[in-house]
């Protein structure tokens, strides 16, 4: 099955996607994407909804994204983890609370319920001493682990990153990448630069520049 | 000529008709939203919950200064001037009365509101902007939370009891100040004062003047988080939602007020 397939898609006022685009992600994969900051903002927000295309179509885990009811978006929108450029932490909340609005939306879980899968999801990022501190305070590597961990938490069947971990530390990072396809079925990066470590731990890399999309285990 | 002037005409009440219709399109279309959400399942839950304290705590409880100075000034200064004004004419006995009235029906719940536009409706928009140019409001509904669920009905509840609140206090503190100035004035004893402010007033008075307050309040801060969740471009937007949202309220509220008033007398 196809976690995502865009079908000559071109997203509004855009100048540099060019052309309409097809890509095919299926599910279970743990696919790579590198492409510039802009295409890659664009895929995400096309992925989830929040921009429509100026034409083709969109499907995302069966859902055919901008002609679905309200409802069918937000239970498709509810199994979907995402990091997007910026991260949109809530400033004025804890990460603990970050997470557990994320996990009481995500698993329906009550107040109680969802700040333990916070809690848990936080030590498994190593940010359990950092879980009453608020966004705004953190270092870059820590908030973008916590980004992280607000997409991860509640095990969502897939996750979106965009240039998620940019400045973890490459150890630390290794260990984040495994996390993340050990707590979602699919997993799709979008990169902005080559990256080594994660091209090692990707089933499918795919290049998406000015010539087009096209799946290169090179790339 | 003639056909050139008739197009001009056309032309110069076509385009400002456009917009009226425009506006009341996108103010229906803004009440179907606000209504759909308040009707679906809640997605915010208990933040949302908290978001709905956090904001009656910031425009009821932090606004009490505020709220005391100027209802104290009011009552002050409507009691030494309509007294010196109406002692003139021979008429020093209704100045409680039509003080009574005024503050209780009208200005009450009026400047109530004024003063929650002024220092929570700009938060409510300046805060709301922000959160969408930092990504947050993306974020929120990439989740499939629903965004006037989680910005929106919060703020409506908190700053609609918020405004009740106040008004029941900003008619206290106008009325209590205006007694005890005639007192120390020899306008009136305060029992006599009282009297007429009782005679005046129908024990319901109060009851639907926070009920006004509440609303006026909810109008603040639904068309202030409505203009905030609007802001798109950059930073300067938080300053234009800011500035919209301070005019449109106090536009929203002048109006709705004179048209109260009208219906009622």
């Amino acid at each position: 099955m196809t976690a995502i397939r865009l079908h000559g898609v071109c997203p509004p006022d855009d100048t540099e996607w060019c052309r309409p685009t097809d890509i095919d992600i299926a599910e279970g994969t743990f696919f790579v994407i590198r492409t510039t900051p802009s295409r890659a903002g664009r895929l995400a927000r096309l992925a989830l909804g929040l921009i429509e295309p100026a034409e083709g179509t969109v499907e995302v885990l069966g859902v055919e994204v901008h002609s679905a009811s309200r409802a069918a978006l937000d239970k498709m929108r509810r199994s979907i983890g995402s990091v997007l450029q910026p991260d949109g932490l809530l400033g004025t909340f804890s990460l603990e609370t970050n997470l557990a609005l994320a996990a009481s939306v995500r698993g329906a879980l009550l107040k109680s319920e969802s700040r333990g899968a916070a809690r848990e999801v936080l030590a498994r990022c190593g940010l359990s001493s950092l879980a009453q501190t608020r966004p705004g305070t953190l270092p870059p590597d820590s908030r973008q682990t916590a980004a992280l961990a607000r997409a991860l938490v509640c095990q969502p069947a897939m996750v979106i990153l965009d240039d998620p971990i940019a400045a973890v530390k490459s150890r630390s990072a290794v260990e984040l990448y495994r996390l993340c396809r050990e707590m979602s079925r699919t997993v799709v990066i979008l990169t902005h630069r080559r990256n080594d470590v994660l091209y090692d731990l990707a089933d499918v890399v795919a290049l998406w520049d000015s010539e087009g999309f096209r799946t290169d285990a090179a790339a | 000529m003639v056909t050139d002037a008739l197009a001009f005409i056309l032309h110069s009440v076509a385009a400002p008709a456009r917009a009226a219709f425009a506006g009341i399109l996108s103010v229906i279309a803004a009440i179907g939203r606000l209504v759909r959400s308040a009707t679906a399942p809640a997605s915010a839950g208990w933040l949302g919950r908290r978001v709905a304290f956090q904001q009656l705590r910031f425009t009821a409880v932090q606004a009490i200064p505020l709220v005391a100075m100027v209802a104290a000034c009011l009552g002050a200064t409507v009691t030494l001037e309509a007294h010196a004004r109406a002692a003139q004419l021979g008429l020093s006995e209704t100045v409680a009365r039509t003080l009574g009235i005024l503050v209780v029906r009208d200005a009450g719940p009026l400047l109530a509101a004024v003063i929650v536009t002024a220092r929570s409706g700009t938060a409510i928009a300046a805060e709301v902007a922000t959160s969408r140019l930092l990504g947050e409001t993306d974020a929120l509904a990439g989740m499939g939370i629903d965004l006037v669920q989680f910005y929106v009905i919060p703020r409506i509840i908190g700053v609609a009891v918020a405004t009740a609140l106040l008004t029941v206090y900003f008619v206290a503190i106008t009325l209590g100040v205006a007694i005890v100035i005639a007192a120390i004035k020899g306008i009136a004893s305060l029992s006599a004062y009282t009297d007429t402010l009782r005679g005046v007033l129908r024990p319901d008075d109060l009851f639907w003047s926070a009920v006004r307050g509440g609303a006026f309040g909810a109008g603040v801060a639904w068309l202030s988080a409505a203009v905030g969740l609007r802001a798109r471009g950059g930073q300067a937007d938080v300053p234009r939602a800011v500035t919209h949202a301070a005019v449109r309220s106090i536009m929203l509220l002048a109006v709705t007020s004179a048209v109260l008033v009208v219906i009622w007398s």
